[in-house]
C-alpha cells in the first residue's frame, strides 16, 4: 500500500504538531517511499533472536588481534 | 615563508618534540597560528569563534610550567582548534546553528578535558554545517567553509572547519565527529588526514548528539602519526558515557613501525571501476602501487552491498535525529535552515519498528561483513570520495528531494561504514586535474586503529603529499 501525502499531513499534525505544506508532505512522502523501498530487502534478513545489543556484543567478538 | 609560516608549518608531534626540547616556545606558536588566521578566516571561513587571548594565556602558562620542569603531556603546549559542537563548561558552543547560538554548556566534553589534561590549548571554535547535518561545509548561519586549495569548492562536512583549518596550517590539529563521513570527507576534500575509529572507542559525552548510535568524535592531522597522538589522547572508557567500550590503553604511536610485507589490503571492485571515478582513478591505482613497493599484496575484493547498510544507518540517523530535535522542531522550526530541517523531517514519518530493525540488524551484517571480507585481507582500501571535490555552487541544493540525493553521493562510500561501526582513516594520496586533493580510506575490523595508522603512516613516509600545502594567501 502506498504512502500517501494526505497521511504525512495527519501525522506531521496529529502526532507531531507540526504544519506542513501539501507541497512538502509530498516531497517527504517520496523519501518515506524511498527509505522503506531501500531497507525492505535487508530487514527480510532479521532473525527472531536479533536485537541492538548484538551489535555491541560482535564489535567485542570481533576485535583485530594485531599482526 | 616568513618565521610564523615555519613554525606553522611543523607538524603536530614535530611541535610538541620542539616545545619540550624549549627549541620553540608555546606562545611562538600559538602567536604562528594566529597571525595566519588573520590572513585566513576572511577567505575560509572556517572559525566560528577566535579565541586569541585566551589561547596565549595558556601558552603563556605552558611555557612557565615547561621552564618549571613540569610538563602536563603529550601535547604540552600545542595549539588546536575544534568543531563548535564540544561542550566546555561555561561557554557557548554554536553547533553551528542558530538555536544553540545562546546555549551555555554545564559541562566539558570528556575528549576536551583529555586534550587539555594533556596540555593541548584552543585557538577558538571551527565552523561546521549546522547541527552536523550536510557534507559539504555549507552553512546559512555563519557563511559557508571553503576550501584553502580552491575557494570556490566546498571544505566537506560536517567538520568542515576542522578540515580547512588544519590543512591551511591554521591549527596543528583538530577534532572532529564522523555520523556518516563527517570527518573523513572533509579530511579527503581538504588533504589532511581524518579518523573515524570504531563506534563506542571514544566517549561522545559532551558532544552534541546527531545521531547516538553512528556518532564519533575523532582527530584530523596533517600526518597519520600527529592523528595517532590526538587519538592516544583521547580514547577510552568514560564513566560519563557509558557506551564506551572498556578497553586497554594502547599506545598508537608504538605500532607506527611495523613492516607491511604480507599485509593484506583488498580493493573494493565495484568501486574503483565505477566510471564516476574516471578523474581520480590513476591516483588510487598509483597510492595502491605505493603499497605494493612496501610489500603489501593487493588483492580485489567483492563486498557485500553497501547500499543497504547506508540505508539501514539512513533509518537509523533519521530517527534519532528526529528525536534529538523533536521539541525545537516543533517550538522553533523557522530557526532551521531549511535543508536542515528538511533532513530532520523524515524522521518523524518513518515507523519505530523499521528503526528497531535497523538497529537489530547491525550486528548480524557486521559479522557477515567481517566473514566475507576480513578474513581474506588485513585492510579494505576504498576512495573516501566517489566524485573529485565538487563546487560549492555545485552542491547549493537548499529544497525538495534533490538534497537526499546530493548527500547520498556525497556519503556513498562512508556511511555504510558508520552502520557497521568499523575504524576508517582517512589518507590524502593526492590531487586531481583542477589541484583539488584526493584521499582513500583504510578500513579495518573492530578496534583495529593501530594497524590503520601503520598502514596509514608507511604511505606517508613513502609519499610526500602530506607536506604540500594551500596557497591560498597571496
Amino acid at each position: 500500500m502506498k504512502i500517501t501525502y494526505d497521511l504525512i499531513l495527519k501525522q506531521a499534525q496529529r502526532l507531531h504538531g507540526i504544519a506542513l505544506s501539501e507541497e512538502r508532505a509530498a516531497e517527504l512522502c517520496e523519501e518515506v517511499e524511498t527509505i522503506n523501498r531501500q531497507t525492505s530487502e535487508a530487514v527480510a534478513s532479521l532473525q527472531v533472536e536479533d536485537e541492538p545489543a548484538d551489535f555491541e556484543r560482535a564489535l567485542l567478538d570481533l576485535k583485530d588481534g594485531l599482526k | 615563508m616568513n618565521g610564523h609560516d615555519e613554525v606553522a608549518a611543523l607538524s603536530l608531534t614535530a611541535l610538541a618534540s620542539a616545545i619540550r626540547a624549549k627549541r620553540i616556545s608555546s606562545v611562538e606558536a600559538t602567536k604562528a597560528c594566529i597571525a595566519r588566521i588573520e590572513n585566513a578566516q576572511p577567505l575560509l571561513n572556517c572559525f566560528i569563534a577566535i579565541e586569541a587571548d585566551a589561547a596565549l594565556e595558556r601558552a603563556r602558562q605552558s611555557d612557565e610550567d615547561l621552564s618549571r620542569g613540569k610538563i602536563r603531556g603529550a601535547l604540552h603546549g600545542v595549539p588546536l582548534a575544534h568543531k563548535d559542537l564540544f561542550y566546555r563548561e561555561n561557554k557557548i558552543s554554536t553547533c553551528g546553528s542558530k538555536i544553540h547560538r545562546g546555549i551555555v554548556a554545564d559541562h566539558t566534553a570528556t575528549v576536551i578535558g583529555r586534550l587539555e589534561a594533556a596540555g593541548a590549548l584552543q585557538l577558538g571554535t571551527l565552523n561546521m554545517a549546522e547541527f552536523a547535518l550536510g557534507p559539504t561545509g555549507h552553512n546559512e548561519h555563519y557563511g559557508h567553509c571553503r576550501n584553502p586549495w580552491n575557494l570556490e569548492h566546498i571544505s566537506g562536512g560536517s567538520s568542515s572547519g576542522s578540515g580547512a583549518a588544519v590543512a591551511a596550517r591554521l591549527a596543528y590539529g583538530a577534532l572532529g565527529s564522523d555520523t556518516g563521513g563527517s570527518i573523513r570527507i572533509p579530511a579527503a576534500c581538504c588533504g589532511v588526514v581524518g579518523l573515524k575509529s570504531t563506534q563506542t572507542r571514544v566517549s561522545r559525552h559532551g558532544v552534541m548528539p546527531l545521531s547516538f548510535s553512528l556518532d564519533c568524535p575523532g582527530p584530523l592531522a596533517r600526518t597519520v602519526h600527529d592523528c595517532a597522538r590526538l587519538f592516544s589522547v583521547i580514547v577510552g572508557p568514560d564513566d560519563n558515557d557509558p557506551t564506551t567500550a572498556v578497553e586497554p590503553a594502547t599506545d598508537f604511536e608504538a605500532a607506527l613501525g611495523a613492516n607491511l610485507k604480507g599485509l593484506r589490503i583488498g580493493v573494493c571492485i565495484d568501486a574503483v571501476e565505477d566510471d564516476t571515478m574516471s578523474d581520480i582513478r590513476h591516483t588510487h591505482e598509483a597510492a595502491l602501487e605505493v603499497y605494493r613497493s612496501l610489500g603489501a599484496e593487493i588483492t580485489k575484493v567483492r563486498m557485500p552491498d553497501a547500499n543497504h547498510f547506508g540505508a539501514l544507518a539512513n533509518v537509523i540517523q533519521k530517527c534519532e535525529s528526529a528525536t534529538v530535535h523533536g521539541q525545537w522542531m516543533r517550538t522553533r522550526s523557522n530557526d532551521y535552515s531549511e535543508q536542515v530541517r528538511s533532513r530532520i523531517e523524515a524522521g518523524l514519518f518513518l515507523p519505530a519498528v523499521r528503526y528497531i530493525e535497523a538497529l537489530s540488524l547491525r550486528g548480524l551484517f557486521l559479522r557477515e561483513f567481517v566473514k566475507q571480507v576480513f578474513e581474506t585481507v588485513d585492510a579494505l582500501y576504498l576512495p573516501t570520495l566517489p566524485i573529485p571535490v565538487p563546487t560549492i555552487s555545485e552542491t547549493d541544493v537548499k529544497t525538495g528531494n534533490a538534497i537526499p540525493t546530493m548527500v547520498a553521493t556525497m556519503t556513498g562510500l562512508t556511511r555504510w561504514v558508520n552502520y557497521l561501526g568499523l575504524p576508517a582513516l582517512s589518507v590524502p594520496c593526492g590531487f586531481d586535474c583542477r589541484g583539488l586533493p584526493v584521499g582513500f580510506q583504510l578500513i579495518g575490523r573492530p578496534f583495529s586503529e593501530a594497524r590503520l595508522f601503520n598502514l596509514g603512516h608507511q604511505y606517508q613516509k613513502a609519499t610526500d603529499w602530506h607536506e604540500r600545502a594551500p596557497n591560498f594567501i597571496s
